[in-house]
């Protein structure tokens, strides 16, 4: 009974994943395992081509694993029935903004998710309203989506996903294709859902920065987890992190540096946490 | 006189409607032989249309961009053979592959430069070894290739012109640190093999910086600064203020200075900043 | 430049136009061009193009932007008008420039060229109104519905309808990339402009391909993304807009079907000369 009550909670559990392109292709994943907990702000890690991309097709049965499985809320992606139900609660946004919008309308295109879930017609304003409003693109919902900037297009593509109601947000590189100011309004917009909505999320990236703030990072190389914990204890594998590609945040590798000559700012992975600890370590 | 001059440039988009939309206004710049400059901007500043008028695909209404001297846009002539002498690589420039083969890919701007069979060949070679595309390669279709390897595949078709001043539009956008590096590498190569000068346009300051001599600045259609990579970055916080994207050190020392510590906001790299921030504490405990 | 083409485009907005049925409007339209080709004489062709002006108006689109997008076919009226001057050789002659040659302007030339020139100024205003005035969903929405009896013939009127909306929705995705591919292509000296037209269509090739290998991974892509967002493809799908016919739709119906009696009855009915063209001469 106690054990059930444990499944649940995790709303999203990979088992011993192996998925293949192609029936005698390489492995993309080689028996990856982890869950998400409700709630959860998680980032994946990885190079261009480890494999991380796979996992959010994964996800919500697009892709079904070649072996193991992937389960949703409890439910077997594999299972035909559950399809629809676990596509529902798990949505997923894309690395291109502009092949992920199909209408031509902001407000049309957010509907979309919706309109295909049947969705009462009376409920359908009140939902694309909302998502609108939480990603904080409403005054734009009667704009054309081809004139929207990049970090724009991908707010209304969150939004596209929000009027669903998943419950978990997967995101697969969706900052990738941005320009600076488009990458922090995605954030920004991803980390409120996460907090003031408890929506969880998969973020799904290669910008080390990205990952400062999350609850858990996993890090993915050659189809496998190769670290799971949370940001400080990942940024510590400075030299594993190098080794697979990736690099550590400038503001970790910064107290890293003034740790070894003797200042020990203790474990710091954003700008904000820097400046406060250093103002304190010169008043004290 | 520079080697590559601008002067006074003013541009508009669909002119003489109601639409009209100044892209840039009143620019002026010059750029020595074999320089390496980081032009640096947000979306909308009208750096991509700057560029496109250092290799005559863009004309401007007013000013003038002279190479060695002559006007690119006097004649069609020149306006070509401009193409040719200022390399210009688009942005995800993997999308404009077309060929069947890598090397025929590559061998596209030097075949329209009327070259001889042997050279054309040679060329291929030579920016081939460049971008690291190991010979095999070569034979395959560029569809074939992963997106790294296609992406080096279109920075081999703009090198394989032997430009005079190669200009790239975000080499590195989209990809991970390893092939952020190895991008940044290869432009090394070609500028070390030929003593071009490359304008590097780029969203990251962090970039830029490492490898570029002198830094332009676009801001609202207008050069807001162009100076050295140390000038530009001693006015941090009016980089910040446009919302440039300046290395994460680099807004810590503002902040620190803002809260009124004796920080030089002009630190770029993560060895500056430790060495600045070291002095300070070794400075308070000498007082203390 | 290429990225100026406006066909198809949508201009948001609340006006009375905007607020239509889209299924009244698409019949509003072809009854109106219907009308515009019935016309046979200056009265009911004023009509139709005070009736075009009207709902110009009504939509509240400006009129610069209505003349942006006819000055994209200006050619192909003047080339029109001028035909229609060369072809007519009725009523009296104004101008006959050497004695010898077929050649001569009449009055009847230049009427029958000033109509025809209206006509398809009035035959543009409606047409794109329809698009400028309603968002592809909705137009596609509303072929869908005006379609569905082809259903009893298994024509998938749904999916019709759908790839019409993504259509609509990449024209301009599409044409931005035409003008990157073009530039790129032209940074490598690529050169569109010169040669026979067998070099010309070569120098396609460079620009084709990109576009259509690009358009395949767009289209890949965007089935992902579809299908993420629970994408059925049967057509079971409630809609954010509801279409309902009301008041306004019916009176526009009445005005237009006014019209069309009018075009009908003018041009059949001889109206004692007075409007018919010939005659006003």
């Amino acid at each position: 009974m106690l054990e059930e009550i444990t499944v649940e909670e995790k709303l999203l559990r990979f088992e011993n994943v192996t998925y293949r392109y192609e029936e005698d292709g390489e492995e993309a994943l080689k028996g990856v395992s982890f869950s998400v907990q409700k709630g959860e702000f998680v980032v994946i890690l990885g190079h261009n081509g480890s494999g991380k991309s796979t996992i959010a097709k994964l996800s919500n049965s697009i892709y079904l694993p070649t072996e193991g499985n992937v389960y949703v809320n409890g439910m077997n992606t594999q299972d035909e029935e559950n399809e629809m139900q676990c596509r529902k609660t798990v949505g997923v946004v894309f690395q291109n903004p502009d092949n992920q919008i199909v209408a031509s309308i902001v407000e049309e295109d957010v509907a979309f998710g919706p309109e295909n879930l049947c969705v009462e017609q009376s409920q359908l304003r009140a939902r694309v309203d909302e998502a609108l409003k939480s990603v904080g693109m409403y005054e734009y919902r009667m704009h054309e989506t081809h004139k929207l900037s990049g970090g724009q297009k991908q707010r209304v593509a969150i939004a596209g996903i929000l009027a669903m109601r998943p419950q978990c947000i997967v995101l697969d590189e969706p900052t990738a294709m941005l320009d600076p100011k488009g990458r922090r309004e995605v954030m920004n917009t991803v980390r409120r859902l996460n907090k003031d909505e408890n929506i969880t999320v998969l973020f799904i990236t290669h910008f080390m920065e990205e990952a400062a703030t999350a609850d858990r990072v996993m890090v993915v190389d050659d189809g496998k987890i190769i670290l799971d914990g949370t940001p400080a204890e990942v940024f510590k594998e400075v030299e594993l992190l190098q080794k697979v590609g990736l690099d550590v945040p400038e503001v970790a590798r910064l107290t890293a540096m003034l740790r070894k000559n003797g200042c020990d700012l203790g474990d710091i992975l954003t700008e904000d946490a820097f400046v406060e600890a250093f103002i304190r370590k010169m008043e004290g | 006189m520079a080697f590559l001059e601008v002067k006074n440039i003013g541009y508009s988009y669909s002119k003489g409607t109601p639409f009209e939309i100044v892209a840039l206004h009143d620019c002026s710049f010059s750029v020595e032989k074999g320089e390496y400059v980081g032009v640096i901007g947000h979306t909308g500043s009208g750096k991509s249309t700057l560029m496109q008028m250092l290799n005559a695909l863009v004309k401007p209404d007013s000013g003038t961009v002279m190479l060695d001297g002559k006007d690119i846009n006097a004649d069609k002539e020149t306006a070509r053979d401009t193409r040719f002498r200022v390399g210009l690589c688009f942005q995800y420039p993997e999308y404009q592959l077309f060929e069947e083969t890598v090397r025929k890919d590559i061998a596209y701007g030097p075949t329209n430069m009327k070259l001889s069979a042997e050279e054309i060949e040679q060329r291929v070679q030579e920016s081939a070894q460049i971008v690291g595309l190991p010979p095999e390669l070569l034979d395959k279709s560029p569809f074939d290739l992963s997106g790294g390897e296609k992406r080096r595949a279109a920075i081999a078709g703009v090198m394989a012109m032997k430009p005079e001043v190669l200009i790239l539009d975000e080499p590195a956008a989209g990809l991970d640190p390893i092939g952020r590096k190895v991008i940044m590498d290869m432009i090394e190569k070609y500028r070390l093999a030929t003593g071009a000068t490359v304008l590097l346009v780029s969203h990251s300051m962090e970039t830029v910086a490492a490898v570029a001599d002198r830094i332009l600045v676009l801001n609202k259609g207008g050069i807001a600064m162009d100076g050295t990579v140390d000038e530009v970055f001693s006015r941090s916080d009016e980089l910040i203020a446009m919302g440039l994207d300046v290395p994460a050190v680099t807004r810590i020392a503002v902040r620190l200075k803002e809260k009124g510590l004796p920080v030089d906001p002009c630190v770029y790299s993560v060895p500056q900043a430790v060495s600045m921030l070291l002095k300070l504490i070794g400075k308070k405990e000498g007082t203390a | 430049m290429i990225r100026d083409i406006t066909i198809g485009q949508y201009f948001p907005g609340t006006s009375v136009i905007h607020k239509l049925d889209p299924r009244m409007k698409i019949i509003l339209t072809v009854l109106n061009i219907a009308s515009l080709f019935l016309c046979r004489n200056f009265f009911s062709l004023l009509l139709m193009l005070a009736i075009s002006v009207v709902w110009v108006l009504l939509s509240r689109i400006s009129f610069k932007t209505i003349l942006k997008g006819l000055k994209m076919i200006l050619v192909i009226l003047l080339f029109t008008a001028f035909l229609q001057i060369f072809y007519n050789d009725g009523g009296t002659v104004l101008w006959h420039p050497v004695e010898s040659w077929d050649f001569k302007i009449t009055t009847e030339g230049v009427f029958s060229a000033i109509f025809i020139a209206v006509r398809i100024v009035a035959l543009i205003l409606l047409s794109t109104l329809l698009t400028y005035t309603t968002s592809p969903t909705l137009l596609t929405d509303a072929i869908e519905r005006l379609l569905s009896p082809l259903k009893v013939f298994h024509i998938k009127v749904h999916s019709l309808a759908m790839m019409m909306t993504i259509a609509l929705r990449f024209i301009p995705t599409l044409i931005e990339e035409i003008d990157i591919i073009m530039s790129a292509q032209k940074a490598r000296g690529a050169d569109l402009e010169t040669g026979s037209l067998m070099q010309r269509a070569k120098a396609l090739v460079p620009i084709l391909v990109p576009l259509f290998v690009n358009s395949f991974r767009r289209a890949y892509e965007l089935a992902f993304a579809m299908e993420a967002r629970c994408y059925g493809g049967d057509g079971k799908r409630t809609r954010l807009r509801v279409m309902k016919l009301q008041g306004r739709d019916f009176a526009m119906l009445a005005i237009a079907l006014v019209c069309l009696a009018a075009a009908i009855v003018t041009s059949v009915v001889d109206m004692g000369g007075f409007f018919l063209f010939e005659k006003v001469i």
